[in-house]
C-alpha cells in the first residue's frame, strides 16, 4: 500500500504535465505537419499520457512486480496481436471481396 | 472455531446455506449439478444428430434445426459443461482447500459468478423456444454468417446466443479473478509456490489464460451484436467491414480456450495418478514450467483453424510452426503422467481408470493435431470429420473422462459419502469402449472426405457408398451405447448422495490438505489453520511409517 | 494436530490485486476494441478522412480535460484518506463524480449534434466506430459514477473508513484511471487522425 505519506508524487505537477501535453497534441494535429509526422507525434504523446497516469495516479512505479506484470502483459499481447493481424487485415495479398476496405461515403454534409 | 474474525463464516439459514450461499463447497457442487445437467442436454443434442446422419431419409432434423443442433451441441459441451464442472466446480471446490484457505477471497462475488452462469444459461436454453429456433452459425458463429438474422433465418436464437456467452465469460472472469486473488494471498503457512497442488497451478494458469485470452473475442462479439441489433457494418462486407477479422478475434481466445478446459482436467489427472500409483510425481517442476510455456504459446497459435480462410498465405508458415511446437510442452506433461506411474504400485480404482483412460485418448488427440496444425496437410482434412474426430479425442477426455476421474475421486470429499465402485468400473468400461467406437470410425470418414455440419451426407454421390453408410449406422448405434452407458454413473451418483457407504476423512489415502479434514469439510473448512511441512506428493517415502505422508502432518510428529 | 491462525494477509490487499486482475481482462476487450478500429482504420488508406473530420474536437479536448482532471480528484482523494483527513477525501471523491457527470453531458451534447447533423450510428464505417467506442467508453464512465457514487454514500455515513473494508477508494480510483487511460487513447484514435 502507498502508505509512505511523504513519498507520494505530486499530484498536482503530474496534472499540469498532463495537461501540456494535451495542448501540444492538439497543437500537431493542426500544424502542417505531413500525415506521418502527425499521427506519430499524437501517438507518442498518448502514449506518454497513459504511462504518466499509469505510474503517478495508478502508483504502478512503486508496486510490486506481481502487479506490474499484471499490468504490462496485457499491453504486450495486444501489441502482438495487432501486428501479427496487419499482414492479413492491412496487407493481404490475397485478393478478396474484402481486401480493400471501402471508403464510407458520408451522406449528408 | 476460530475464523479469523471473518464476517462471512455465520453459520446461515436454509436458503442461504443451499442456494444463495458463498461458501466456495457448495457452489463448487452448485457448478457440478448445473454441468452434468447441461451436459445430458448436449448428449440428447448429439444423439438427434447422430440419428439424422444414419438415417437421412428418416428426416429427423431439417437441415435448419440440424445446424442449431450443432451449434448448440458444441457451445454447451465447451462452455456449458467443461468450464462448469473442470474451473467452475473443481476449481471453486478444491482451491481453498488444497491451499489451507477458509474460503475464496472474495465470497460474495463467488456467488454472483455462479449466479451471472445460471442466467446465462437460462437464456441459451430459452434461445431454443424463441421464433426462428436457437443460433445456426456454428460455435465459432462465422461473420457474416452470424452478422445478420437472414442468412441463417435466426434472430433472437442467436442475439440470445451471444448474450449467453457474454454473461457466462463475465461469470468465468470474476471467477478468475477469484481464484487467483485467493491462490496469492490466502495460503496456508508453510504453502509456498512450489509445494502447491499441481490441480492449484493448473486451475491458477487456466484462469490466467482465459483472462488474457477472452477480451478480443469479446470486443468482437460486442461488435457482432451491434450489427444483428442496431445494423452496423463490422464484420459485413457490403458496409466496410471485415468477415476475416471476426475469425482472427474468435481463435484468438478459441484455441487458449481449448488449454482453459484441458489444463484442470491434467490437474485432476496430476493428483489422480501419484495416489493410484503411490509414487511422487515424476518432474513437478518441470510439468509447471512446461505449462507455463504452453500458456505463453497458446496465444500464438490461433491462426491455425484459418489455413483456408483465404488469410494471408505468408501466415501459415509462422502459425504451422508455433502450433507443431506447442505439442512439445504437452508431450513433457504426458511423460511426466506415465513415468508417475511407471513401475508403481497401481491402485486401479474407478477414478484411476478414468485418469489412465484419459491420457490414452487425449494421446491420439494430440497426435492427430499434428496433422491439422501443419498447413499443407490441413488444406486438405479441413473442416471434414477427421477434424471432428481429432477434437473428440482432446475434448471428450478433458470434458467427459478427467471430470469423472474428479467426480469419483472427489466425491466423498464433496458428499461425504463413497460412490459404488463397482458400478463405477461399470460405467468406465461402457464410456471407454463406447467414446472409441463412435470416434474412431470418423478419422476414416474424414479422410474419405466427409464434411461437417452436413445434415444429410447422401446428396454427394461419394459420401451414398455401402461402406459410408455402413459406418455412418455403426457411429449412431456406437454413440446410443455410449450415452445409455451413462445410466449407471447417474444411479450410481443419485444413490451415494444419500445412501452411499460413509466416507472416511481420507479414502484414498492421499496427501493434499482436502485430505486432512472432514468429509464433508465444516463451514470454514479446517478445525484449527494446517501448517504445510511437505510437497503434496510424498508418496512411499522411506521416512513415514505409511506410504503416504499428508502435507500438513510433519516428520518430527510421527517419530517422536 | 496442529496449527496456528497467524499468516492471513490483510485483506485490503485483495482489492487491489482482484482490481488489476480484472484491469488486465479490461486492457484486453478495450485492446480488441482499439485492434479492429485501427486495423481497419490502416486497411480503408485515408478513406475515412473525410467523413472523421466532423467530429468535434473542441467538446473532445474540453472532455479530456475533464477526465484528466477527475483523475487528479480522485488520487487526491485517495491520498487525502492515507493521511486521515476524511472530510477531504470526501470532497475530493464528490468532485470526481461530477466530473464524471460533466463528461457524460457533454458527450450527450455531442451525439445529439452529430445526430442532427446526420451522423448517425449507422452512417458508415467510421461512425459505426465513433458511437461503438466512445459509447462503451461512456458506459464505462456510468459505471465509474455509480461505484464512486456508492462510496460517496458510505463517506457520508462515515461507514467507508472502517479498517477491514481496506482502501476502497483507492481500488475505485484504479479502475478510475484506467477509463481516463482508455479515453487518452480515444482522443487521438477518434478526434485527432484524420
Ligand atoms: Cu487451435
Amino acid at each position: 500500500m502507498a502508505t509512505e505519506a511523504h513519498d507520494h508524487p505530486n499530484y498536482f505537477m503530474v496534472w499540469v504535465v498532463l495537461l501540456l501535453l494535451l495542448v501540444v497534441s492538439l497543437a500537431a494535429a493542426y500544424m502542417p505537419f505531413s500525415q506521418t509526422l502527425t499521427v506519430i507525434l499524437i501517438f507518442v504523446i498518448a502514449a506518454v499520457k497513459a504511462l504518466l497516469v499509469a505510474s503517478f495516479f495508478m502508483h504502478l512505479k512503486i508496486e510490486g512486480k506481481l502487479i506490474l506484470a499484471i499490468a504490462i502483459v496485457p499491453v504486450i499481447l495486444f501489441v502482438i496481436m495487432t501486428i501479427s493481424l496487419l499482414p492479413d487485415i492491412v496487407y493481404n495479398p490475397v485478393e478478396t471481396a474484402t481486401q480493400k476496405l471501402e471508403a464510407p461515403k458520408s451522406t449528408v454534409h | 472455531m476460530d475464523h479469523n474474525g471473518n464476517t462471512e463464516l455465520r453459520e446461515n439459514s436454509f436458503w442461504r446455506k443451499y442456494l444463495f450461499s458463498a461458501d466456495h463447497k457448495t457452489i463448487g457442487k452448485q457448478y457440478l449439478w448445473l454441468g452434468l445437467i447441461m451436459a445430458l442436454v448436449g448428449g440428447i443434442l448429439a444423439y438427434f444428430m447422430r440419428k439424422q446422419l444414419a438415417w437421412p431419409e428418416s428426416e429427423t432434423l431439417t437441415p435448419n434445426v440440424y445446424n442449431a443442433f450443432v451449434t448448440m451441441h458444441g457451445t454447451i459441451m465447451v462452455f456449458f459443461v467443461a468450464m462448469p464442472i473442470l474451473l467452475g466446480c473443481f476449481g471453486n471446490f478444491l482451491i481453498p482447500l488444497m491451499i489451507g484457505a477458509d474460503d475464496m477471497a472474495f465470497p460474495r462475488l463467488n456467488m454472483l459468478s455462479f449466479w451471472t452462469f445460471f442466467v446465462g444459461t437460462l437464456l441459451l436454453i430459452l434461445s431454443f423456444f424463441v421464433p426462428g429456433g436457437a443460433a445456426a452459425a456454428g460455435w465459432t458463429g462465422y461473420a457474416p454468417l452470424s452478422a445478420k438474422p437472414i442468412y441463417t433465418g435466426v434472430n433472437w436464437g442467436l442475439n440470445l446466443w451471444i448474450l449467453s456467452l457474454a454473461l457466462e465469460f463475465a461469470s468465468v472472469l470474476m471467477g478468475g479473478v477469484n481464484f487467483m486473488t485467493t491462490a496469492i494471498t490466502m495460503r496456508a503457512e508453510g504453502m509456498s509456490w512450489f509445494r502447491l497442488p499441481l490441480m492449484v497451478w493448473m486451475q491458477l494458469s487456466a484462469a490466467i489464460i482465459f483472462m488474457l485470452s477472452v477480451g478480443p473475442t469479446i470486443a468482437a462479439a460486442v461488435l457482432l451484436l451491434l450489427d444483428r441489433l442496431v445494423g452496423t457494418g463490422f464484420f459485413v462486407p457490403a458496409q466496410g467491414g471485415d468477415p476475416l477479422l471476426w475469425q482472427h478475434l474468435f481463435w484468438f481466445f478459441g484455441h487458449p480456450e481449448v488449454y482453459v478446459v484441458l489444463l484442470p482436467g491434467f490437474g485432476v489427472l496430476l493428483e489422480i495418478l501419484p495416489a493410484g500409483s503411490r509414487k511422487p510425481i515424476f518432474g513437478y517442476r518441470i510439468i509447471i514450467y512446461s505449462t507455463l510455456v504452453a500458456g505463453v504459446l497458446s496465444f500464438i497459435v490461433w491462426a491455425h483453424h484459418m489455413f483456408v480462410s483465404g488469410m494471408n498465405p505468408n501466415l501459415s508458415m509462422p502459425f504451422s510452426i508455433t502450433t507443431i511446437l506447442i505439442s512439445v510442452p504437452f508431450a513433457i506433461v504426458i511423460f511426466a503422467m506415465i513415468a508417475t506411474m511407471w513401475r508403481g504400485s497401481i491402485r486401479l480404482t474407478t477414478a484411476m481408470s478414468f485418469a489412465i483412460g484419459t491420457l490414452m485418448t487425449f494421446l491420439m488427440g494430440g497426435v492427430t493435431g499434428i496433422f491439422n496444425g501443419s498447413a499443407a496437410v490441413d488444406i486438405f482434412i479441413h473442416d471434414t470429420y477427421f477434424v471432428v474426430a481429432h477434437f473428440h479425442y482432446t475434448l471428450f477426455p478433458a470434458t467427459f473422462f478427467a471430470a469423472f476421474a474428479g467426480i469419483y475421486f472427489w466425491f466423498p470429499k464433496m458428499f461425504g459419502r463413497m460412490l459404488n465402485e463397482t458400478w463405477g468400473k461399470v460405467h468406465f468400461w461402457l464410456t471407454f469402449v463406447g467414446f472409441n467406437l463412435v470416434f474412431l470410425p470418423m478419422f476414416r470418414l474424414g479422410m474419405a472426405g466427409h464434411m461437417r455440419r452436413l445434415a444429410d451426407p447422401t446428396q454427394y454421390n461419394f459420401l451414398s457408398t455401402e461402406s459410408i453408410k455402413s459406418t455412418q449406422i455403426f457411429i449412431t448405434w456406437a454413440a446410443i451405447g455410449l450415452l445409455i452407458g451413462q445410466a449407471p454413473f447417474i444411479v450410481n451418483f443419485l444413490r451415494s448422495i444419500v445412501a452411499g457407504e460413509v466416507a472416511e476423512e481420507n479414502p484414498w489415502q492421499a496427501n493434499t490438505l482436502e485430505w486432512s479434514t472432514a468429509s464433508p469439510p465444516p463451514h470454514g473448512n479446517f478445525e484449527v489453520r494446517p501448517i504445510v511441512h511437505h510437497d503434496p506428493y510424498n508418496y512411499s517415502s522411506p521416512d513415514a511409517d505409511s506410504d503416504w505422508l499428508p502435507q500438513d502432518q510433519s516428520l518430527e510428529e510421527i517419530t517422536t | 494436530m496442529h496449527g496456528t491462525q497467524a499468516n492471513v494477509q490483510p485483506r485490503p490487499e485483495f482489492g487491489k490485486l482482484g482490481m488489476w486482475w480484472f484491469l488486465a481482462s479490461e486492457i484486453m476487450t478495450f485492446g480488441g476494441f482499439l485492434a479492429v478500429y485501427i486495423l481497419y482504420r490502416a486497411a480503408s488508406g485515408g478513406g475515412w478522412t473525410e467523413t472523421a473530420e466532423h467530429v468535434s474536437i473542441a467538446l473532445g479536448s474540453i472532455n479530456t480535460f475533464v477526465l484528466l482532471t477527475s483523475s487528479l480528484t480522485i488520487v487526491k482523494s485517495t491520498e487525502a484518506v492515507n493521511q486521515g483527513e476524511y472530510d477531504r477525501a470526501k470532497n475530493y471523491l464528490g468532485w470526481t463524480i461530477l466530473l464524471g457527470v460533466v463528461f457524460l453531458a457533454i458527450k450527450g451534447v455531442e451525439y445529439t449534434s452529430e445526430i442532427r447533423h446526420g451522423f448517425t450510428p449507422i452512417t458508415n464505417i467510421f461512425w459505426n466506430f465513433y458511437f461503438a467506442l466512445t459509447g462503451l467508453h461512456a458506459l464505462h464512465i456510468l459505471v465509474g459514477i455509480i461505484i464512486n457514487l456508492v462510496l460517496y454514500i458510505g463517506a457520508v455515513k462515515g461507514t467507508l473508513w472502517r479498517e477491514d473494508l481496506g482502501h476502497r477508494i483507492e481500488v475505485a480510483g484504479l479502475y478510475w484511471h484506467f477509463v481516463d487511460i482508455v479515453w487518452i487513447f480515444l482522443f487521438p484514435l477518434l478526434y485527432l487522425s484524420y
